[in-house]
């Protein structure tokens, strides 16, 4: 009986050892809307229309400054600072006679908008002495949205359009710089995200014959 | 006596289970598709079905093909004649819901 069941054990053991696995295949494809940095001449930024309470810092320069280094460093091409007045809202017929000017290049530019609502709340505060009193404070709320489009400076075509939007509760009114790094490096670093993904992996089932 | 017979059983079904070699060239093509070499795998795919080996199987792994290179319309007519073929294969109907999904999401993306 003992070595019945030892047999039956073991065949069955083998049974599903032996068995075959599917075959997996996965494959990467082409993420449709990816932008080809590398087919244009040259890559500018510029001309974003800016809506925003905020000076400093300013959001111009701070713009400029990601794409033309961190963004820069990502795409591995150099990217131009040229001054635009308006960007999108320029009208259309005078930006793309200035585009003309730069053939074979992408220029990459936008709206870049902040919203500050401010309220007062009660809220748990430490007075001079360290004891914990309730008081009024006021609180800001901020939102942040950038919407960035790639345009093609020959056929004056916007290859890609992203908007991004960061939303911060309950900041200090008086740390309007950290409130403002933390949705702007929370927006760019979504958008580096999503410029660079180039493919997507797909899986399926190799069938086998019989199968 | 009873235990040699037992062995005998176990050494047979250990031997049958055993890595063996490829049984055909449609074998072969899976093995070569899995190590990333679609277009030599292709050739034995179609090599198979000139001699008139048409099985769903055959049809889904072209499908595959197809779908990695981009051609998204050889792709859907092979997983059409594969499901004509097999039209209850799981993992067939897996593929070809993917394939679909994947195809919807592009269309939204332009």
């Amino acid at each position: 009986m003992k070595t019945k069941l030892i047999f039956l054990s073991v065949m069955i053991f083998l049974f599903f050892s032996c068995s075959q696995k599917p075959l997996i295949i996965k494959f990467p494809v082409p993420v449709q809307g990816a932008i080809p940095f590398n087919k244009f001449d040259k890559i500018f930024i510029g001309g974003f229309h800016l809506d925003t309470p905020i000076t400093d810092p300013d959001p111009e320069t701070e713009l400029s400054h990601f794409f033309t280094t961190d963004f820069q460093q990502a795409v591995k091409r150099k990217i131009e600072y040229l001054p635009l007045e308006k960007g999108l809202t320029d009208p259309m017929t005078t930006l793309r006679e200035k585009l003309k000017n730069y053939p074979n290049s992408l220029l990459i530019t936008g709206k870049f908008t902040i919203d500050i609502k401010t309220r007062s709340m009660v809220k748990d505060v430490k007075n001079k002495s360290g004891k914990k009193i309730k008081a009024f404070v006021k609180i800001q709320l901020w939102e942040m949205k950038m919407k960035v489009a790639f345009i093609e400076t020959d056929a004056f075509n916007i290859l890609k359009e992203d908007t991004f939007t960061e939303k911060l509760k309950d900041a200090d009114p008086q740390k309007g710089k950290f409130n403002f790094k933390s949705l702007f490096d929370s927006i760019t670093d979504r958008l580096l995200q999503k410029s660079l993904k180039k493919f997507k992996i797909q899986e399926r089932y190799l069938l086998k014959n019989g199968k | 006596m009873k235990n040699l017979a037992i062995l005998t059983c176990l050494i047979l079904f250990i031997v049958s289970c055993a890595p063996h070699r490829f049984k055909s060239e449609f074998d072969f093509a899976n093995k070569l598709a899995q190590q990333g070499l679609w277009e030599e795998a292709y050739f034995r795919w179609k090599k198979s079905l000139s001699r008139g080996d048409e099985t769903a199987a055959i049809h889904n792994n072209l499908a595959i093909y197809y779908e990695r290179a981009g051609n998204l319309q050889s792709a859907e007519a092979e997983y059409k004649k594969a499901l004509k073929l097999d039209p209850g294969n799981t993992q067939l109907l897996s593929n070809y819901k993917k394939f679909k999904q994947h195809i919807e999401k592009k269309k939204n993306e332009n």
